[in-house]
């Protein structure tokens, strides 16, 4: 394994990147070491992105980084089944997006296969970002990998579900979105006064399980 | 209660903000000037971190329904309440019934408006900033309207002062301190310079979430593939086009854009406060030299603020009434530095009013 590389982002924060490749084994970890590091005194929070750990402390902290080092030693040797993997939510979606049609046209396949390969694999929430309870889902079946809209749409409803790149994701609240959209979900990804508000954690799984218009 | 008469859009409900849910795709939010904000609470003896309303250069209009206190702090502005008229950084007694207007004058962006107990709405994941993006928190999770009315938290009612706060001692174009981040090293030699040196002009794309600013175009070698990271307030991301942009308090929480520094805290502020226009240069600052920032400029000021300013005598709504109708008795008659007895009224209240001592 590469080296981690830890970076400043600014006097109370700090980027710990693990290096190297992606690898879903390297992301299990990362999600290990933001649940010991939540715990710590001087950590205000943490917040997983993809191979990295962004970490917020309350002030400076002179052995912070020395600590994040061993402990990123610690969970990197922990057996795979210690590694606790997330929940499992299934999210029922409507397949009629308005860019189902150019996607086909994109990959070559029929919109039904679209459809299936989409809602075929087991995703896991990489990280929540982007709005309040968005998460960034994957990996997306290759074939399906397209980049984002030159132009994003002004604005797209809750329950979006789009693509771009090798992710997947479902917009939590109404805004702007330059992915493509797939379908809609009537699942609420984020509601403010719920608990826990995010319906998705980083280091969950997801299925998308295709249902009739209603 | 505090009835929106009339403003312009973009004015929130903020506090200290939301911390605590960066995993959960929750930005900071609160005020842009926290500083500003807090010394606003300061003075009328509020609890730290209670919410006031953020102006950002806004014209409003608003009626008070009860006796009560405000503090204005933050940007310039002109205030006017019945025959006075007001700058930024003073308290002020406000009589039941009474319309404050308030618009913006050069200097500055962002103003607040605090109240004694606070605007009163709903705690939401610990904090009733307004979270556009997510539409919850601060007034129904959107920016005020007119006809909204806007509940005020309890506090002792108080005999009318007005006195003016002391501003911060900020030099509002001092070069703004900046740790470097990781993709500082991957600048050309000569960017860091220009970096450094700047001169970077605020365009006009700036707002509570970013400040776009425009200068010399700076280039980048050999940036390997980012992944998405969480990031915070004042970071400093260097998009394709080599122009710097600023994340501030509404910024999303991920980024992928290499970064290049981030603004400490103890500035922050400041930088919030900068017009489109203006022009900026950034100072290189040590992660390990900023504390500092433990004990900044802002925090020493706020501190003097909790030591000079006590928010006066408490007074029963009785009093308050008897005097509000001699204000308005005073005000008809245009004279300003009249003295008046009361006592005859009010046995229990043997004090003499000079609405000018007393500001009312």
């Amino acid at each position: 394994m590469t080296a981690p590389i830890i970076s400043s982002l600014g006097a109370r924060a700090l980027l710990f990147d693990a290096g190297g490749a992606f690898s879903l084994t390297v992301q299990e970890r990362i999600w290990a070491l933001a649940r010991k590091v939540d715990g710590w005194d001087e950590v205000r929070e943490t917040c997983p992105g993809v191979t990295n750990l962004t970490v917020v402390t309350w002030g400076p902290s002179a052995d912070l980084e020395e600590r994040l080092l061993e402990t990123w030693e610690e969970v990197r040797r922990l057996p795979k089944k210690q590694v606790a993997p997330g929940r499992l939510l299934e999210i029922p979606v409507v397949y009629d997006g308005v860019d189902l049609e150019l996607v086909s046209r994109l990959s070559g396949l029929s919109p039904a296969e679209v459809i299936a390969r989409h809602a075929a694999p087991t995703y896991s929430a990489f990280a929540i970002g982007s709005h309040p309870g968005f998460g960034y889902l994957g990996p997306l079946d290759p074939v399906l990998e397209v980049p984002r809209r030159a132009e994003p749409r002004i604005s797209m409803p809750a329950g979006t579900v789009s693509i771009a790149g090798a992710q997947t994701g479902v917009s939590a609240s109404d805004g702007p979105t330059g992915w493509h959209v797939l379908g809609r979900t009537s699942l609420r990804m984020f509601v403010a006064d719920r608990d826990p508000p995010a319906l998705l954690a980083a280091g969950d799984r997801v299925r998308f399980v295709p249902v009739a218009r209603p | 209660m505090i009835e929106v008469l009339a403003t312009t859009p973009h004015v929130t409900v903020q506090d200290h903000g939301r911390l605590g849910h960066l995993s959960e795709g929750v930005p900071r939010a609160g005020a842009a000037d926290l500083a500003a904000l807090a010394a606003g609470n300061i003075v009328l003896g509020n609890p730290e971190g209670l919410a006031g309303i953020e102006l950002p250069r806004a014209v409003i209009s608003l009626r008070f329904h009860r006796h009560t206190s405000i503090a204005l702090t933050g940007a310039s502005m002109i205030a006017g309440l019945g025959d006075r008229c007001v700058d930024s950084w003073t308290t002020l007694s406000v009589f039941a019934g009474q319309v404050l207007e308030i618009e913006p004058r050069p200097g500055g962006t962002y103003s607040y408006l605090t109240v004694a107990g606070g605007i009163d709405v709903p705690l939401v994941l610990g904090s009733r900033s307004t979270q556009l993006r997510g539409s919850f928190g601060g007034h129904m999770g959107r920016p005020l309207k007119i006809g909204d009315r806007l509940p005020v938290g309890a506090a002792p009612l108080r005999f009318p002062f007005c006195c003016p706060i002391q501003p911060p001692p900020r030099v509002g174009l001092a070069p703004f301190r900046v740790i470097p981040a990781a993709e500082y090293a991957y600048l050309d030699p000569e960017s860091r310079a220009d970096f450094w040196n700047g001169p970077w002009r605020v365009t006009a794309q700036c707002n509570r979430a970013g400040h776009r600013l425009e200068g010399p175009v700076l280039t980048m070698k050999g940036v390997p593939e980012l992944r998405s990271h969480g990031i915070v307030p004042g970071i400093v991301q260097l998009p394709n086009g080599g122009q710097p942009v600023v994340q501030m308090c509404d910024a999303a929480t991920m980024g992928g854009y290499p970064k290049i520094g981030t603004i400490i805290d103890p500035d922050l502020g400041r930088f919030a406060q900068i017009s489109p226009g203006s022009i900026v240069r950034f100072m290189h600052c040590e992660a390990s030299t900023s504390e500092g920032t433990a004990s900044t400029s802002d925090t020493d000021w706020l501190a003097s603020l909790a030591e000079t300013h006590t928010p006066g005598p408490e007074a029963d709504a009785a009093t308050l009434d008897l005097l509000a109708a001699v204000s308005r008795l005073s005000a008809c008659a245009g004279d300003s530095a009249s003295e008046f007895a009361i006592s005859r009224k009010a046995p229990d209240h043997t004090f003499r009013l000079r609405r000018d001592v007393w500001g009312i």
